[in-house]
């Protein structure tokens, strides 16, 4: 438990170290997003009306360490600031349409490709030199080599444009009623199939390597010799002797990837025009919304954070010699 | 002699390299009775692990057997199909393996990895394989409390006793020791021998004793074989070894090792260093490091001779 806290202790204080440098990296740069959104209305604008426009983005002449402290108050309290992009929504609710479509999206594409691959990887690494250990990753290590957009757009333009099998875009069609009904879901998982797909086709291999050649060096190890030595059927030598081990480093991965969802669908989410937080990211560097950025930015922080803490807790159930060096 | 328990003929092991095999077993012939002792001592690398690995046939690839006969209980091990390995492995023959930190799995505690053995083999239910490991537990001098523990939390002689609990899970007939007690202090190898040889004589099991540790092994054992560069050399009664061995290898390996009344310095190494398995010497192996090698040792491989009752050595030379 102790080691738990501290850890939490740790992930919070590279929190406020996130925070900090998010409020002053824009400042740093020239121009502020009052004066962008004004020059947006070309004039039309009064200058009274700037200074509110100011205000509401907390770019108010007082110096900066009372600014800094306003800004942090801000967002503990939930409140990011006013969208330009999408005046006059707060950050807030802008971030929270985007983030449940990237959620599910990209979140569920990297635990379905962990688990396929992880288990490809035991499959491969138990049968090595096997039939599916000759074939699998060196076909799969080529389909990843791929650049991601590439194949992305290629398996839309034939798949979806050209076959007419997946659709086009978005994350569920236009005439469809949101709610939780099976046509909607229905609706919903046809448009994310595709993106899906071309996600775990590219990292599938990535898992099945690691897991393939942690556990072939475990399959040598004192312990799974023993087990077969003891008269153990061969998948509870597999599973509980080797594969249990095998997977630790693989968790630790895992947890990066998880975490790395909600700012890495970039490309996912443009060529499928999905409405994730990818997609709101290249919206908010194109209209210069800098309280949206920062608001994706500070999302990314925290989620790459808090996987961190997930996988520390995972990782306390899987290896009970974490538990003891916690205690 | 009564009928062997273990019966070896003829053994070769090979490690097949992109160069051709080495053999690491060369026709070797062991017999072993019930409820007997049998160390066998040789320098690091001289194919006394993977002899005991041939005998449980849990050899890692690239190493095959490449030729011989092993007899255990009346049974060809060596033709046995898988399933008849599993019954096998265990339920008769086990073995301690040498490093107790590594033959433990880290994320399952102890008392599981004792369960799931007796699971393996018995039908029996997982309370009761739950409490018959709590009892082997106990045997080997640990409280049964112990069983949720995992192998981090143990000392280093704690998780050999462990090794040893897993061992005798099913009461073999024959435990294989594979260095044992190398990762461990003197004292905690001595107490753990001493237990070993508790356990033997109320159990009745046979015990075959690999070591480098030559002193050590002739106090343990009830018989001895030498091993050289792959070959066995010399095999006997343990006190006769100690006091008469025949082989210069063998003598030379007692003089190495220092004697608690003897005068300071009077431990003497052998010249020279044991012969590469890839390129072996021809003739007898030992004889570029043998004070008394004549040039019949240098042509023709020394057959096993018996010299005295039941003991067997490969030097005609030596007298």
């Amino acid at each position: 438990m102790h080691y738990l806290l501290r850890r939490l202790g740790f992930y919070l204080l590279a929190a406020w170290a996130a925070l900090t440098i998010n409020f002053f990296l824009p400042r740093l740069m020239p121009g502020d997003p009052a004066s962008t959104l004004f020059a947006r209305f070309k004039g039309k604008l009064d200058p009274a009306a700037i200074e509110a426009l100011r205000a509401t983005f907390g770019l108010t002449d007082a110096p900066l360490w009372r600014q800094y402290l306003t800004s942090l108050g801000h967002v503990l309290q939930g409140d990011l600031g006013v969208s330009i992009a999408y005046f006059p929504s707060p950050v807030a609710e802008v971030i929270g349409t985007g983030l449940g479509w990237t959620l599910f999206l990209a979140g569920s594409a990297v635990i379905v490709s962990f688990a396929i691959g992880t288990l490809l990887g035991v499959v491969a690494a138990w049968w090595r030199r096997g039939w599916a250990d000759s074939w699998l990753p060196s076909t799969l290590i080529f389909v990843g080599a791929f650049p991601y957009f590439w194949l992305a757009m290629a398996a839309l333009y034939v798949l979806g444009f050209t076959l007419g099998w997946f659709p086009l875009g978005h994350a569920y069609s236009d005439d469809a009623v949101p709610g939780w009904t099976w046509a909607f879901t229905a609706d919903v998982l046809r448009h994310a199939a595709l993106p899906m797909t071309t996600i775990v086709l590219v990292t599938l291999g990535g898992w099945l390597l690691t897991m393939r050649n942690t556990m072939i060096s475990l399959l040598g190890s004192d312990y799974v010799n023993l087990a077969r030595a003891k008269g153990l059927p061969s998948a509870q030598v597999a599973l509980r002797y080797a594969a249990r081990n095998a997977l630790l480093p693989s968790v630790t991965g895992f947890g990066m990837a998880l975490g790395f969802v909600l700012g890495g669908s970039l490309l996912t989410e443009i060529v499928f025009s999905y409405p994730g937080q990818g997609y709101l990211l290249v919206q908010a560097v194109r209209a210069q919304d800098y309280p949206l950025m920062q608001g994706i930015f500070l999302v990314i922080t925290l989620a790459v954070l808090g996987t961190n803490w997930l996988v520390d807790l995972i990782y306390l159930w899987l290896d009970p010699r974490t538990r003891d060096a916690g205690s | 002699m009564s009928a062997p328990l273990l019966s070896v003929r003829d053994l070769c092991v090979d490690y097949v390299t992109e160069n051709g095999p080495v053999r690491a077993v060369d026709t070797v012939d062991l017999d072993l009775s019930p409820g007997e002792i049998l160390g066998i001592a040789g320098e690091s690398g001289c194919g006394k692990s993977t002899l005991a690995q041939a005998l449980l046939r849990t050899l890692p690839p690239p190493a095959v057997i490449a030729r011989g006969r092993v007899t255990f209980e009346g049974r060809d091990v060596l033709a046995m199909s898988e399933p008849e390995l599993r019954g096998m492995r265990w339920r008769r023959m086990s073995m301690v393996f040498q490093s107790a930190m590594d033959a433990l799995n880290p994320v399952t505690t102890i008392g599981e990895q004792l369960a799931d053995t007796i699971l393996a083999h018995e039908p029996v239910s997982g309370t009761e394989a739950r409490r018959r490991a709590g009892a082997l537990l106990e045997r080997v001098g640990i409280p049964a409390e112990r069983l949720g523990s995992y192998a981090h939390q143990l000392s280093g002689g704690m998780r050999q006793r462990v090794g040893i609990a897993l061992a005798l899970a099913l009461e073999p007939a024959l435990v294989i020791l594979d260095e044992p007690t190398t990762a461990l202090d003197v004292i905690v190898e001595r107490e753990i021998l001493a237990h070993i040889r508790t356990l033997q004589r109320t159990l009745g099991f046979a015990v075959i004793y690999i070591t480098h540790d030559l002193a050590r092994m002739l106090q343990f054992s009830d018989r001895v074989a030498i091993f050289y560069a792959a070959r066995l050399v010399e095999v006997g009664p343990a006190a006769t070894i100690a006091t008469a061995p025949r082989h210069p290898y063998t003598r030379g390996l007692l003089r190495a090792f220092p004697r608690v009344h003897a005068e300071a310095g009077a431990a003497e190494s052998i010249p020279g260093t044991p012969p590469s398995l890839r390129t072996p010497p021809p003739g007898c192996r030992f004889h570029p490091r043998c004070p008394i090698a004549v040039e019949a040792c240098r042509r023709e491989r020394p057959a096993l001779l018996e010299v005295g009752p039941g003991h067997l050595a490969a030097c005609p030379v030596a007298r």
